[in-house]
C-alpha cells in the first residue's frame, strides 16, 4: 500500500449552507471518513485555519505577510493522507468526497516513498 | 486519531442557542453580527469535523468556539475587559443550559417586539429561534425567498432603530408582551397547519418549531400561565391529527375521511394534560376555545360521536371573545352535526350576506354539504359550483369538484 495526500481547496458553497444544511454535509463528510477508517486507510486528517502567514526571499530579506494571496478557491482548507494501492485507486476513492458536492476541488499527490 | 461520534444534536437549534446567547453579548442591535459569528462557528465546525470527526460533545465544542469568536471581536474593538471574560467563562453545565434557556425567551420576546409588524415578527423568530435560512422560511411559508430575506433585514434594522433591549419585559408590560409572542407562535403553526398537504416535510416542521417554542415558554419558571397551556393544548392537539391529514397521493382527507386509529396518542393526551393546567385561571383566551374544539375532535371515535354540543359551546365562546363571521359558519356547521342540516342551515342564512363571507368558498361548501343532506340536490350542486372559483388551493378544488359531480348522478 502505498500512502497519498488529499489536499483540498475552495469549498465555497459552504457559506450559503442554513444550521439544517451544515447538519448533514458533517454527517456526509463523516460518512466518508468513517469508511476511509474502517478500511484501515486512513492516516491522518486536519483542517487547516484560515489565517496564514507568507514568508518570500526579497533582496536578500526575508519578508513576512499576512494571509496566503492566491484566490479563495486556492486556499488548502484540509487535507487527508489514506493509504491506497496505486494512484488509480486513490482517484476512485476521492470520487466520493463530498467536497466535491460543495464547491471544492481535490488534488490527489502520492506520497514518495523510496524506503 | 480522535474518536468519532455520532451526530446526536441539532445544528438548527444549536444555532438558535448560539444566536441568543451571542446577543445577550452583543446587545439586540447586533443581531446581524451575532448571526455573523454563529455563521462562523459552523465553518469552523465542518472544516475541523470533516477531518478530525465529531467530538465527544459537540454542542459544548460549538459553543466555546463560539464564545472565542465573540471575545475576538469584543478584543478587535477595544470592548474586551476582564469582567466581560469572566461572565462568558464562568457559565458552566448545568447552570448553562438555564443560561440558555433564559436567553432563548428573551429573543422570543425580542423577536415579536412591538416596533416589527407582525409578518416580521414570525420570520425573524423562524430564523433567529428556528435556526431557518429565508430559504427554508420561504418554503415554509408559501413565499418568494427574496420576501422573507426582505423582512428579516427589515426587522433588524427596526431593532436597532427601537434601541431594544434584551431584558425580560417589565411586570407591567409582560402581559401585553407575551401576547404578541404567543400570537407570533400562534400564526407560526397555523402557517405549517394549514400548508401542510403533499410530500413536503418542511410545513410540519414549522408546526413542530412553533410546539417546540411554545413548549419552552410554557416550561418557564415563574407563575403560570393559562394562556400559554391552552396554546400549547391547541397545538398539541392539532398536530396529533398531522400524518393523517393527506392520503398517500398528498391529496387532503377531510376530517371525516381520516383514519382516526392513525391519530397520534402520545400527542393527544399531552394537548389534554396542557388543557387541564390551562384551566388554572379565569380569563378565558380565544386559545382556550380552539384547543376545547380541536379537544373534542381527538377524543371522538367516529365524526358523528362527537360531542357536538361541547363544539357549539366552544364556537360560542370564541365568538364572544373574538367575533367573526367565520366562526359563526364553524359554529352553523358544528350546530348541523348537533341538531341536523335543516338548523344549521338556517343558522348560515343569518350571516351569509356578511361581506367579509363575500369571498369565502367554505361559506358556499358548508352549504353544499347541508342541502346534499337535505336532499336538495340542484341546490347544492348550484353551491359547491359558486365555491369552486372562490379557493386557491387545488387540493380543495378538486375535492369540491368531485362533490358536485357525484351530485350530478342524483337528480
Amino acid at each position: 500500500m502505498k500512502k497519498f495526500i488529499l489536499l483540498i481547496r475552495g469549498e465555497d458553497k459552504w457559506e450559503q449552507l442554513s444550521p439544517a444544511e451544515a447538519q448533514a454535509a458533517v454527517e456526509k463528510y463523516s460518512a466518508w471518513a468513517k469508511k476511509l477508517r474502517e478500511e484501515g486507510r486512513l492516516v491522518d486528517a486536519e483542517g487547516l485555519a484560515p489565517e496564514a502567514r507568507h514568508l518570500v526571499p526579497h533582496e536578500g530579506q526575508i519578508v513576512v505577510s499576512d494571509g496566503p494571496f492566491t484566490e479563495t478557491k486556492e486556499i488548502v482548507g484540509g487535507y487527508y493522507v489514506f493509504t491506497a494501492k496505486d494512484l488509480d485507486e486513490a482517484t476512485e476513492i476521492c470520487r466520493a468526497c463530498p467536497s466535491l458536492e460543495y464547491g471544492g476541488n481535490v488534488e490527489i499527490r502520492p506520497v514518495m516513498d523510496y524506503s | 486519531m480522535a474518536m468519532i461520534h455520532e451526530l446526536e444534536i441539532s445544528f438548527r437549534r444549536e444555532s438558535a442557542r448560539i444566536v441568543a446567547s451571542l446577543t445577550r453579548t452583543f446587545g439586540p442591535a447586533r443581531l446581524a453580527l451575532a448571526e455573523d459569528v454563529a455563521q462562523e462557528t459552523f465553518l469552523r465546525a465542518l472544516r475541523v469535523w470533516s477531518a478530525k470527526g465529531v467530538p465527544p460533545e459537540p454542542a459544548a465544542w460549538l459553543h466555546r468556539v463560539a464564545r472565542n469568536l465573540a471575545l475576538d471581536v469584543l478584543r478587535r474593538e477595544g470592548l474586551y475587559h476582564p469582567q466581560a471574560l469572566a461572565e462568558h467563562l464562568v457559565v458552566t453545565a448545568p447552570e448553562f443550559d438555564n443560561v440558555l434557556a433564559d436567553d432563548e425567551l428573551r429573543m422570543l420576546f425580542l423577536c415579536s417586539h412591538p416596533s416589527l409588524p407582525v409578518e416580521s415578527q414570525i420570520a425573524l423568530t423562524l430564523n433567529t429561534l428556528g435556526g431557518l435560512s429565508a430559504k427554508e422560511i420561504a418554503h415554509g411559508l408559501l413565499a418568494k425567498e427574496s420576501a422573507i430575506a426582505q423582512r428579516i433585514v427589515r426587522a433588524k434594522r427596526l431593532l436597532q432603530e427601537s434601541q431594544a433591549t434584551f431584558e425580560m419585559p417589565s411586570a407591567n408590560e409582560l402581559p401585553a408582551r407575551k401576547e404578541a409572542v404567543l400570537k407570533v407562535l400562534y400564526l407560526l403553526f397555523n402557517e405549517g397547519y394549514k400548508a401542510s398537504h403533499g410530500p413536503d416535510l418542511t410545513r410540519d416542521d414549522l408546526c413542530h418549531e412553533a410546539i417546540l417554542l411554545t413548549n419552552r415558554l410554557a416550561n418557564h419558571p415563574g407563575p403560570p400561565d393559562p394562556a400559554v397551556h391552552a396554546l400549547l393544548a391547541l397545538m398539541l392537539l392539532q398536530a396529533s391529527r398531522l400524518p393523517t391529514r393527506t392520503n398517500e397521493v398528498g391529496e387532503l382527507c377531510l376530517l371525516e375521511d381520516q383514519d382516526r386509529g392513525q391519530w397520534d396518542l402520545d400527542l393527544i393526551q399531552a394537548g389534554l394534560r396542557h388543557l387541564a393546567l390551562a384551566a388554572n385561571g379565569d380569563r378565558m383566551t380565544v386559545y382556550h376555545c380552539e384547543a376545547a374544539i380541536a379537544a373534542a375532535h381527538a377524543t371522538a371515535p367516529s365524526l358523528t360521536n362527537t360531542d357536538w354540543e361541547a363544539v357549539v359551546e366552544a364556537y360560542g365562546d370564541l365568538n364572544r371573545i373574538a367575533p367573526s363571521p367565520v366562526v359563526g359558519l364553524n359554529r352553523a356547521v358544528a350546530l348541523s352535526m348537533l341538531r341536523g342540516p335543516a338548523v344549521g342551515l338556517e343558522e348560515i342564512q343569518k350571516i351569509e350576506s356578511d361581506p367579509r363571507l363575500a369571498h369565502y368558498h367554505l361559506l358556499w361548501a358548508a352549504q353544499g354539504s347541508m342541502l346534499e343532506r337535505l336532499g336538495r340536490y340542484s341546490e347544492a350542486e348550484c353551491a359547491y359550483g359558486k365555491a369552486m372559483p372562490l379557493t386557491q388551493n387545488e387540493a380543495e378544488r378538486s375535492l369540491l369538484n368531485e362533490r358536485r359531480q357525484g351530485l350530478r348522478v342524483l337528480f
